[in-house]
């Protein structure tokens, strides 16, 4: 198994950091560095991105014993705690992505409340990264992995809202934002599962108990936002959209 | 006309695979196994034609079999001379990974690499991966390539998945 773990830690490092050993690899001099092998900075961005989405593929596996996919992200864990402790840069598009994976792959349950939070705290974070900005370069070249990286964050988002509501305390404000940032700014004709999804966690922030005074404050904005996509052709958008907004609008 | 072709060995392969999926005699598999390999990684369509209708029979064959008969297919791959064990996993793995080959038969490739690897955890001998680990970090480290680094990538993680699965499995 020290293999596995040394391929899924070098998958996650070349994530987050753009840098690692690669693995099984005996000379100390080797070293995978994203920056130097590749020039633009989109296709460094990219290969971050395909860095997360392999790690990803490992903790998705169907058929892993919960034992071993919960040492894969205990090591992950790990790790990303001694970054932040280190100072490094917590909003990086590969770091956010390991995050997202962690929370969709991981039993949340299992996790103590102060890993929660630091997800948490790391996925909201990612809500200001380039993934969200539509003048970004990334945004421009590499449109598909976008829109899944979005996907991605918000569905992450979404298993928080559900399983741990507790660990969003505080964070209303900036996942209402985001939230509706993304709804405007996903194309209604290709998006369609961006938008829905994120309708959905809209919903979810509906019914959370412990924030009503932050929701009462950002209830005007959303229910002006959804009143605006009544005019959506998709049938199906349409019709999410005003159950969405029927639920904020009992929101008291 | 390829397309009709394709239906038409699909259709035949569908009622022959049952066939494949009781156990059938080591020497029929190591033939599958020795036509394979020197068709891997094909350089034509007809080579191509020949995987196609080969890799679902092999998979179906190798995962029918018992794990002594692939830890024997194995050491006879490596003993006869020709092509390594890790040299054919290599070639299969690329072919599952590759964008240009039919699903069906990529998803044959990555059954038999599974199958593959994990006789060499049943072995208990070196995991048949290591070679491969060590062409992709010589591959990542000197390549600008961003779709080798990306084929690189995902090598790394279908290895670690074979390996969790087998893990346990064993």
């Amino acid at each position: 198994m020290t293999t596995a773990d040394g391929i899924a830690r070098f998958l996650m490092e070349a994530a987050c950091e753009g840098y690692a050993k690669p693995p099984f690899c005996f000379s100390e001099d080797t070293l995978f560095d994203i920056s130097v092998l590749f020039e633009e900075d989109y296709e460094q961005t990219a290969l971050k991105l395909i860095a997360a989405s392999a790690y990803g593929a490992i903790l998705m596996e169907d058929g892993v014993k919960p034992l071993i996919k919960q040492r894969l992200i205990h090591v992950c864990i790990k790790y990303i705690k001694k970054s932040l402790g280190k100072g490094e840069d917590s909003d990086s598009v590969g770091l956010l992505m390991i995050v997202c994976y962690v929370i969709c792959g991981g039993d949340l349950l299992k996790f103590d409340s102060a890993t929660i939070h630091t997800l948490a705290t790391l996925l909201i974070n990612g809500f200001s990264t380039d993934l969200f900005q539509t003048s970004s370069q990334i945004t421009t070249k590499l449109a598909s992995n976008v829109t899944k990286a979005r996907m991605l964050v918000v569905s992450a988002l979404l298993k928080i809202l559900c399983v741990s509501p507790k660990a969003v305390n505080g964070h209303i404000l900036e996942i209402v934002s985001g939230l509706l940032r993304l709804y405007a700014i996903s194309d209604p004709s290709v998006d369609v599962g961006c938008k829905l999804i994120t309708l959905q966690a809209l919903q979810a922030l509906a019914h959370l108990d412990n924030a009503k005074d932050s929701i009462l404050a950002v209830k005007p904005a959303v229910i002006a936002i959804l009143s605006s996509s009544m005019s959506q052709k998709n049938v199906i958008l349409r019709s999410a959209a005003v159950d969405v907004k029927n639920m904020w609008c009992l929101v008291a | 006309m390829i397309i009709f072709k394709i239906k038409t060995v699909k259709e035949i392969l569908s009622s022959l695979l049952p066939a494949y999926s009781m156990l059938v005699p080591l020497t029929r598999i190591q033939k599958l196994v020795k036509a394979i390999s020197d068709k891997i990684p094909p350089l034509s369509q007809a080579d191509e034609g020949i995987l196609i209708v080969r890799l679902p029979i092999l998979s179906a064959a190798l995962n029918a079999a018992e794990p002594s008969q692939v830890e024997e297919v194995v050491s006879e791959i490596d003993g006869d001379g020709g092509l390594q064990v890790t040299q054919l996993i290599e070639g299969l793995t690329e072919y599952a990974l590759s964008d240009d080959h039919l699903p069906d038969s990529r998803n044959a490739a990555a059954a038999c690499v599974y199958t593959l690897i994990k006789s060499g955890f049943n072995k208990n001998l070196d995991c048949p991966a290591k070679p491969l680990l060590n062409c992709i970090n010589n591959r990542l480290s000197s390549s600008s390539d961003i779709r080798v680094a990306r084929i690189c990538f995902e090598f790394l993680s279908l290895i670690v998945s074979y390996s969790v699965l087998c893990y346990y499995m064993n």
